[in-house]
Formats: structure tokens, C-alpha cells, sequence
């Protein structure tokens, strides 16, 4: 069922047409807050929030000013990067080191020791980034949007996407490359 | 084709021609790139979270419990006596206002505003 028609269904009153939606954003959703820095609770109360949100203000949604993805990834980037200052603030985001994802191989072979090591490496170069540049890179690397998706989330031109993209692989790269020609 | 042509297409993670290919295996400083890039692109691909157990069943369940909400203060609100809409107490809460206001005024006129100055004799 295409989005709009599906919103039209669910502004009618089948509120169990919902269901539907959260089903097709579910796991670019999760995937966005993974790779915004977020542990796993976290991750799903951040996800619960931003479908409640959607949910309550579905009837505002204009299928003409952009697509529902971008649309739900609006209210989610906007409450993940509120979250990410609030726990910025409280000094208590998570250090890779310490998340649960990079302890799990940390004792596995060789190869998952580095891939956890890399995985751990980005996490830091991730949360090092920029406000702009990091939501921007994490919306435009999900997979699930369009670069111009990306740009009607972030407010910014399609050109601004693209160079916020670039600089910012650029950065993360530099700083896995780093840690890689070190001894 | 050049190393910044290949070094470009790199860094913003777009996959490279045949030549682009053989180019990178043969120099060290596209090589190098190459392999830092992977690197990066192989860790984002781990950043894959699973979506949790029952997370759809979870969110449902809270939406069904707004919805009955909603209608109970829907119900609430159609269903009220006549003081207790908003109007009303507005009006009301003006009336009282404009009670309290007169009172100051009649009490500034008759007491405070000596006699004298309406032209009364001291």
C-alpha cells in the first residue's frame, strides 16, 4: 500500500493500519539510531518515541511537501540529536570501548578482535563529528533515503548533502586509517 | 584516470571501474586508501542492530491505550454540565473579576477621596 494512501487509512480511524508503517520504518529506524551512537534501550525508547509522535501527529503529514520516510526521519533525527546533547551534556555517552556490541567479540578470534577494534574506532569517530555532519552521514548512509531525502531532512541543499557526505567519510576514514598506521 | 580521480571516488564510497581496480592494486597510496575504506565501510556494516523482540506488539499496545485515552477525554468533553466548559468558567472567573474591581472603585470613592474634594464642607 503506498504511504499516503496508508496515512489516509490510518487519519480515518483503522488505527491498526499503524502497524503497516511500523513494520516498513522498523529497522531503517533502528539502523539510523545505531549508527547515531545509541545503545540498545536507548535505540528503542528513542524508536517507540518517534512512531508515538508520528502516530499522534499523522494528521499533519502532507504527502505533497515530501515522503512519509522523510517525514518519520525528521522527528526521529530531531529526537536523537536532542538525546545525543543531553547525554553529551551529562558526559555520559557511551565509550565504544564499553558497549556491549564491541565486548561481545572482543574475545573471539583474531579477525573479530578487529573487527570489533574497527567497529569500536568508528563509534568514537562517529561521536566526534559534528552535529551537522553526523546526522547528515548517518541519515545519507541507512541506505533507506535519497540524498534529496537527506536534504529535505536536514533542511539543506542536495550539493550540501553531498560535501557534508564526503567530509565526513573523509574524517571517519583519517581517523580508522589513524589508528591503523600506528604501531 | 589519476590517484586523485581514484582517491575521490574512495572516499565518497563509490564503487570503482575495472581499471580504478587494477590501479589501486598496483599503488601503494590508492592501496592504502583502499583498504582504510573498506575498513570503514565493513564497520558501518556492523553497526546493524536487531529490531527487538515484540518492539511492533509494544508500540501498538501503547498506541491502543492513547487512543482509549483520547476518546474517555473526548467522552468527558461532550458529556459535561454547562459550568464546567471552558467558556463558562471564563465567564465566570470575568464576572468575579469585574465584581472585585467595582468594590476597589467604591471603596477608593468612599473612603479614601476625602469629602472635602467633591466640595463638601472639611
Amino acid at each position: 500500500m503506498d504511504d499516503a494512501v496508508l496515512v489516509q487509512t490510518i487519519v480515518g480511524g483503522d488505527v491498526e493500519a499503524f502497524r503497516v508503517v511500523l513494520l516498513r520504518y522498523e529497522r531503517p529506524l533502528f539502523r539510523f539510531l545505531a549508527r547515531f551512537g545509541f545503545e540498545a534501550a536507548a535505540r528503542e525508547d528513542l524508536a517507540q518515541e518517534t512512531f508515538l509522535r508520528a502516530f499522534r501527529a499523522l494528521s499533519s503529514f502532507d504527502p505533497a511537501r515530501g515522503s512519509l520516510a522523510s517525514w518519520l526521519f525528521t522527528i526521529a533525527r530531531n529526537l536523537a540529536a536532542d538525546e545525543r546533547t543531553r547525554i553529551r551534556h551529562r558526559r555520559e555517552i557511551a565509550q565504544s570501548d564499553s558497549t556491549p556490541d564491541a565486548r561481545a567479540q572482543v574475545d573471539g578470534p583474531a579477525e573479530l578482535h578487529e573487527r570489533a577494534d574497527a567497529v569500536a574506532r568508528l563509534r568514537r569517530a562517529l561521536d566526534g563529528l559534528p552535529a551537522a555532519l553526523h546526522s547528515t552521514f548517518v541519515l545519507a548512509e541507512i541506505g533507506d533515503l535519497s540524498l534529496k531525502e537527506v536534504a529535505e531532512i536536514e533542511g539543506c541543499a542536495l550539493g550540501t548533502v553531498k560535501s557534508r557526505v564526503h567530509r565526513a567519510r573523509e574524517q571517519l576514514r583519517a581517523a580508522l586509517g589513524a589508528k591503523e598506521r600506528s604501531p | 584516470m589519476t590517484c586523485t580521480e581514484t582517491q575521490e571516488k574512495l572516499t565518497r564510497g563509490e564503487a570503482l571501474s575495472e581499471t580504478e581496480r587494477d590501479h589501486a592494486l598496483s599503488c601503494a597510496e590508492c592501496g592504502a586508501l583502499a583498504a582504510t575504506c573498506a575498513t570503514l565501510d565493513a564497520a558501518l556494516a556492523e553497526l546493524v542492530p536487531n529490531v527487538p523482540e515484540g518492539f511492533a506488539d509494544r508500540v501498538m499496545a501503547s498506541i491502543a491505550r492513547e487512543v482509549v485515552a483520547r476518546g474517555a477525554v473526548h467522552e468527558r468533553a461532550t458529556h459535561t454540565r454547562w459550568y464546567e466548559r471552558r467558556w463558562a468558567g471564563m465567564l465566570l472567573s470575568s464576572a468575579a473579576a469585574l465584581v472585585a474591581i467595582l468594590n476597589v472603585a467604591r471603596f477608593v470613592a468612599c473612603v479614601l477621596i476625602p469629602a472635602g474634594s467633591f466640595g463638601g464642607a472639611p
